[in-house]
């Protein structure tokens, strides 16, 4: 045996890797990046160092591993390539797509963002360019629209208080441009706003479209029973949900030469401004918000005015129903309501499975039951294992309290 | 008021035999809410004899069209021309859409802009308060139970939601009473043949909507005082967006 035998010091070593400035001792790894040398005099690899040595941001954030040894240089190019995407121009179009659409609160909704994927498909079969038409009432939104794959914007003055109006404006705009296709979507404002304009140009219409190529569409008819393909017609409604939105890279949007039309207003409809419905006389199958009572309550006036309070719609169970507590039109479930609500509140409420099956499209459950395994409980995003009959009177007060501060 | 009920003869969805449909019955109750005097069905092509079950839910007399089928519009039009040199329809009323058809639901549309009349979309009721003659007040049905207020002039062409409540009751001895009279319309010319391959139905999936928001995975609270219950349920809802917070819901107290 010749020269000094390195010996580890595992105590050294540790102490080598505090990291400072906290209170509680923490010790760094990867830190170093140097290799530890065994006893023997030979390096040995340390997986996780090399692992952390190649790591790199990829596309989107995911981790990358980069083998070539170039990690660095990988890292600088790729960061440079995702901070600067490139947008997508359309300068010569070769025609237009049209889409009117909904902008309900003069957001871009779901239904929308389809609209303009739909059209961003058949604009891209054949080098054409997609025009928005879109409200000036609505704040501007150019960015978010060439996020969703628009190219041109034409604003239109008539909102929808006056709809004859509305039609004969977008009528002399689409006669301006002249769009190949023309897309709204089958909800209750875009569905009527293109029956208008399928009536006052006298042309086809695709309504409520499920399948769009740049070839055929497909769409139910014959009461749902039936479904006819033809060919792209020049007006079409899509069906909600049955085509992607566009995910691809950002459209820039080009400013686009057109007259702007003065609407003429026409008076003979008038729309006036949507009146929520009153909850507590709301039908149960449309009600956003409701509450309601099972066994656990008691005290049902208390209950009236806890769901008054929270200005939901009333809801019972069956039990509730059949004891005559609540009205029979309240019942929830499968002999009752299935209800379509946003968040429901269960006091004292099991969940027996009749019952769960009237929560079928229910987002948010709320539950306040004395028994830990309910399957309620087990439903529920925010579950209160306590007498319902103590917490109703508190909520009531608090909210009281709320009221009146 | 005289109110004419465009009728279609349409199918069941579920068993595709002979069956009204559901937006036309509703039609039928909107004009008794509004209180129509006279109140007559319109077919347009040859009677059908599931047309009678329209009588049950109050028509007395449905006129069809015989040969009107080709161009309905056409055909619809010319019999309301004819008919307002007689006395004049205040009302054309019809379902949203057809069942068993095109269902594109354009004819009303079209039918409103042949007669230059305006047409009120969605109807579900009659507002409560009526403005002067010669212009009536509907409320438009919204999601949610929502409503529009609509004001249209007479005469006018109006479409029923088909979430209207507005269901008259079936009544059998109607059905029987109601006497289905044939007119011969017209011979228009073909209109136009919808183009394209018909075929049977496929189910085809929805797109599924992106990963819901929140998550939470269920807060849990073992025996909470009714206080911290009280909180905690005032707090969830509030960050679901379905109880307004205190200031607004303060101000909205006192608006």
């Amino acid at each position: 045996m010749s020269g000094v035998r390195h010996r580890r010091h595992p105590r050294a070593e540790r102490a080598a890797r505090v990291v400072s400035g906290r209170t509680r001792p923490r010790y760094d790894m990867a830190g170093g990046g140097a290799d530890v040398v065994a006893p023997s005099g030979r390096r040995r690899r340390d997986p996780r160092n090399e692992r952390a040595r190649l790591l790199t941001t990829g596309r989107e954030g995911r981790p990358r591993l980069v083998r070539a040894g170039l990690s660095k240089l990988a890292a600088a190019s790729i960061a440079t390539v995702s901070s600067v995407s490139k947008k997508i121009r359309i300068e010569n179009p070769e025609f237009l797509i049209a889409v009117i659409p909904d902008m309900i609160d003069g957001r871009l909704d779901r239904f929308d963002r389809q609209l303009l994927g739909a059209a961003r498909k058949l604009a891209d079969a054949g080098g054409g360019a997609v025009v928005v038409l879109g409200a000036r009432s609505a704040p501007p939104m150019h960015e978010t629209l060439g996020q969703a794959g628009a190219d041109r914007v034409v604003l239109t003055g008539a909102d929808g208080s006056d709809p004859e109006a509305r039609v004969d404006e977008l009528v002399t705009l689409l006669d301006r441009l002249p769009p190949r296709h023309v897309l709204l979507s089958e909800s209750e404002d875009g569905a009527d706003l293109a029956r208008r304009l399928a009536a006052r140009t006298g042309g086809a219409l695709a309504a409520g479209v499920e399948v769009l190529g740049a070839r055929q569409i497909i769409r139910p008819c014959g009461a749902g029973r039936q479904e006819r393909a033809s060919e792209p017609a020049s007006l079409m409604t899509l069906a909600p949900d049955r085509i992607a939105a566009w995910d691809g890279a950002e459209h820039e949007i080009l400013p686009l030469e057109i007259e702007n039309v003065a609407p003429t207003a026409r008076n003979r409809v008038q729309v006036g401004a949507l009146r929520a419905a009153d909850p507590a006389t709301m039908n149960l199958g449309v009600a956003p918000f409701v509450v309601a009572a099972g066994r656990g309550v008691t005290d049902f006036d208390g209950f009236r005015a806890t769901v008054a309070a929270l200005h939901a719609t009333p809801g019972a169970s069956r039990v509730v129903c059949d004891n005559g507590d609540m009205p029979r039109t309240t019942q929830v479930g499968a002999s009752g309501t299935v209800l379509d609500a946003v968040c429901y509140v269960a006091f004292g409420i099991a969940g027996a499975p009749q019952h769960l099956q009237g929560l079928g499209r229910v987002e948010h459950v709320v539950a306040v039951n004395t028994d830990l395994h309910a399957a309620m409980v087990k439903r529920a995003g925010l579950a209160i294992i306590a007498d319902a009959q103590h917490v109703m009177p508190v909520l009531c007060e608090m909210l009281a309290k709320e009221r009146q501060a | 008021m005289k109110a004419i009920v465009l009728l279609s003869a349409g199918i069941d969805p579920v068993s595709g035999r002979p069956a009204p449909v559901g937006g036309e019955v509703r039609a039928i109750g909107l004009a008794r809410a509004l209180g129509a005097k006279t109140l007559i069905g319109l077919h347009a092509g040859a009677s059908v004899p599931a047309l009678a079950d329209y009588g049950g839910y109050g028509l007395k007399e449905i006129i069809c069209l015989s040969g009107g089928e080709h161009d309905p519009v056409a055909a619809l039009a010319q019999f309301l021309i004819r008919a307002s040199n007689v006395s004049a329809p205040d009302l054309v009323l019809a379902g949203t859409r057809g069942c068993g058809g095109a269902d594109t639901g354009l004819l009303p549309y079209r039918l409103a802009e042949k007669l230059g009349w305006p047409i009120a979309t969605g109807i579900a009721a009659p507002l409560e308060e009526q403005p002067a003659a010669g212009r009536l007040a509907l409320a438009q049905a919204r999601a949610r139970g929502a409503v529009r207020p609509v004001h249209v002039t007479l005469p006018c062409v109006v479409t029923v939601s088909d979430m209207a409540e507005c269901v008259p009751s079936f009544v059998f001895a109607d059905k029987r009473a109601v006497q289905v009279r044939d007119e011969r319309a017209e011979r228009t010319p073909q209109g136009e043949m919808e183009e394209g391959l018909l075929r049977p139905y496929r189910r085809r999936p929805k797109l599924i909507s992106a990963a819901r928001t929140g998550g939470t995975g269920g807060q849990l609270l073992v025996d909470p005082t009714p206080e911290e219950a009280a909180a905690a349920i005032i707090a969830h809802l509030r960050s679901l967006g379905v109880l307004a917070a205190a200031d607004e819901a303060s101000s909205s107290k006192m608006t």
